[in-house]
């Protein structure tokens, strides 16, 4: 098989090996569902999305602008509020969001980074345009599963990646590794903490802190002493400094002194740490307010404000119903409109107007006029399909791409992503808590 | 990045059961193997004893039962299916200590345990795939875990497991004594770590008498030895 001047035959010829091999490695994830956690292998698609070089400069270009932006944004928001004062965000969508949190205030993050990692949804629409339609700054999960999916696939099919010139994804544990030993600054070691196995990203965890050397820490084995973090032994007095903390645990489950005084995953006292510069929290604490459904459609202000540049990467095009004008739009077009609630992610909590009865749209609209501000609507992008192996043959199937920025002294984007696709014909959501699956992501090198 | 070498308690717990289940599954599969290969066209008398060892409480009245439940009954906490999925359990929470690759054995295992079961294979023949795995398994680690602390609390769960079951299933002394002289063969300081000092003192002492007593060969080593075994280790 030859797409885009690249030949994949070999590959998708020997998808049963491909399989075989995930399953040798355990490239899961998990889900819960009705309260009962299931694992299972992460459908893969051995057809890859390519990415043409010319695109991906452009696309790196974008990523990097947008991510610096929103870093500033961060920084500016938990220290003197200009973007507030100066009339560009309206307060309330700050203040309100459930991502903002006021212990946060004046606090310095080790660098002045708080998105270490960046998760960025984008989508290829037919117009050949990209369109940014989310932008994941707490703990985006997803970059261990190309990762693998690349060493698997140079094994299976090394024919393949002689005849085509492919960037080498399996660099990201460095990435991370650099990133993480610039944030430690030799005060320690670095620590992946993960909530534990019944997590449903808990595979990358394990792969990550496997590929880049990290310990992988288990809420219990860290605690805080004199503002410090160790990382205890067998022996009681046996414990190792930790700089930098990787850690896969929630904002609000971080600290049971400092937050949600119910969690057992959490490290006591870290926030003490956090707050005296002893420790290094990756990704910072309260990006969330950054990654508000409802902030997205600032960001392109964020860009504008904060470096003086026009956005590289497009917005989707979107509506705040919390604005007049947009409120008075979204209203009459519902039908035509993906509503999305600003609190919700993973897939859930989006509502295409056009599958709705007259009922259930009168219902949404009625929830639209009670709490404005719980909504963002945005236009359905006619985003290209991707081809993905059924059967004997091949059909196509939306598909999304997440791209992965690691900021430390330097912004970096991972040449690859993890590209998401609906097995459903009819649907355009992508997330593997939806029962999609992934592709590798190649950019291309030749020009 | 800075290496951590210090082993938490909770990993020093998860290698220890780690090194105990794989060499469980390896060495029940033994086991059932020479059962198996007396029930073929032996008398009861050939092959009750183990069978009962293996069966304690008696739960398989038929041989092919007897043989299916040991492989596959989840039920049963001393079948191979379930060894492999305690060994999993843990080996799981220690992908970064013991790599991927060492891994990727018992998710082999557990997959192939499923297939032979969902198939109703009974010639346990057919399971020398998984013996093999676990033999990678050994190979890998001492190959892949860089930490020697790590490693050497995993071998540790490897060598008491198979001197329970050596001792259980009446192996000869000899081949005790040598296990004992590996497991003895820890470093001092991860011996104070793990080691009840007081029962590794009776445990030394028992293996003193039973090297006077038995000529290396197999004798009734009784309950007392086995107790001391499995509470010499303190994680």
């Amino acid at each position: 098989m030859k797409r885009k001047n690249v030949k994949i035959g070999d590959l998708t010829d020997n998808m049963d090996m491909v399989n075989k091999w995930m399953e040798r490695y355990g490239v899961r994830f998990g889900v819960y569902k009705g309260g009962v956690f299931k694992e299972q292998l992460f459908p893969f698609d051995s057809v890859p999305r390519i990415i043409s070089n010319d695109d991906w400069l452009y696309l790196e270009r974008g990523l990097k602008q947008r991510v610096k932006a929103l870093n500033m944004f961060l920084w500016d928001i938990y220290h003197d509020k200009n973007i507030i004062k100066d009339g560009v965000i309206p307060e309330e969508f700050i203040y309100s969001s459930k991502g903002y949190m006021p212990e946060c205030e004046q606090v310095d993050p080790f660098g002045g980074v708080y998105a270490h990692i960046a998760g960025i949804d984008l989508v290829e629409g037919k117009d050949d345009n990209w369109y940014v339609l989310e932008d994941n700054l707490r703990i985006p999960s997803g970059a261990s599963y190309p990762m693998i999916a690349r060493s698997i696939t140079r094994k299976v099919s090394p024919q393949t990646f002689s005849e085509n010139k492919v960037a080498d994804n399996r660099d990201y544990a460095d990435l991370l590794r650099d990133m993480m030993d610039e944030m430690n600054d030799g005060r320690g070691i670095a620590v992946i903490f993960t909530p534990g196995r019944y997590n449903s990203a808990y595979f990358e965890h394990s792969y990550l802190a496997e590929k880049t050397g990290a310990t992988l820490a288990f809420p219990g084995d860290l605690f805080v002493e004199n503002g410090m973090v160790y990382y205890g032994g067998m022996n009681k007095d046996e414990k190792k400094r930790v700089g930098c903390i990787y850690r896969r645990v929630s904002d609000e489950y971080l600290d049971p002194l400092a937050f949600e005084d119910s969690s057992l995953i959490g490290i006591p006292n870290v926030m003490e740490a956090y707050k005296l510069g002893n420790v290094a929290l990756v990704n910072g604490l309260g990006n969330g307010v950054a990654d508000d459904k409802g902030i997205y459609y600032f960001v392109p202000k964020m860009v504008r404000y904060y470096l003086e540049e026009e956005p590289i990467l497009n917005n989707a095009p979107t509506y705040l119903p919390y604005f007049r004008e947009d409120y008075e739009y979204v209203l009459a077009h519902l039908d035509k409109l993906v509503l999305k609630e600003v609190s919700e992610a993973g897939g859930y909590g989006v509502i295409f107007g056009r599958d709705l009865s007259p009922e259930k749209l009168e219902e949404l609209k009625q929830m639209i006029i009670e709490n404005p501000r719980a909504w963002i609507a945005q236009e359905v992008i006619d985003f290209k399909d991707l081809e993905i192996i059924e059967g004997d043959g091949f059909v196509e199937r939306k598909a999304d791409l997440r791209a992965f920025v690691v900021s430390g002294k330097e912004t970096k984007v991972w040449k690859s992503g993890l590209t998401r696709f609906s097995r459903n014909p009819n649907s355009f959501v992508v997330n593997s808590s939806q029962g999609g699956g992934f592709k590798d992501t190649w950019i291309l090198l030749d020009k | 990045m800075v290496k951590c070498n210090i082993i938490s308690p909770t990993k020093a717990n998860r290698l220890f059961w780690l090194g105990r289940y794989v060499e469980r599954v390896y060495m029940t599969l033994h086991i059932l193997r020479k059962c198996y290969d007396r029930m073929i066209d032996g008398e009861p008398s050939d092959y009750e004893l183990l069978k009962s060892k293996l069966d304690p409480s008696q739960t398989y009245k038929e041989t092919a039962d007897f043989t299916m439940g040991m492989l596959y009954d989840e039920g049963n906490k001393s079948s191979i299916i379930s060894s492999l999925k305690f060994a999993f359990d843990n080996a799981i929470l220690l992908r970064e200590d013991i790599t991927s690759e060492s891994l990727s054995f018992i998710e082999m295992s557990i997959a192939f345990i499923k297939k032979c079961k969902s198939d109703n294979v009974m010639n346990i023949t057919y399971l020398q795939n998984i013996t093999d795995w676990m033999l990678s398994f050994w190979g890998s680690c001492e190959e892949r875990i860089t930490n020697h602390g790590e490693l050497s609390v995993i071998m540790v769960g490897k060598s008491i497991e198979k001197m329970d079951l050596s001792l259980r299933f009446n192996y000869p002394f000899n081949t005790i004594d040598l296990i004992y002289t590996k497991l003895n063969g820890i470093d001092a300081g991860l011996r104070d770590l793990l080691f009840d000092s007081i029962v590794e003192k009776r445990l030394d002492d028992s293996i003193k008498q039973y090297r006077a007593l038995s000529n290396g060969l197999a004798i009734d080593y009784g309950d007392e030895i086995l107790r001391e075994l499995n509470q010499l280790v303190k994680v």
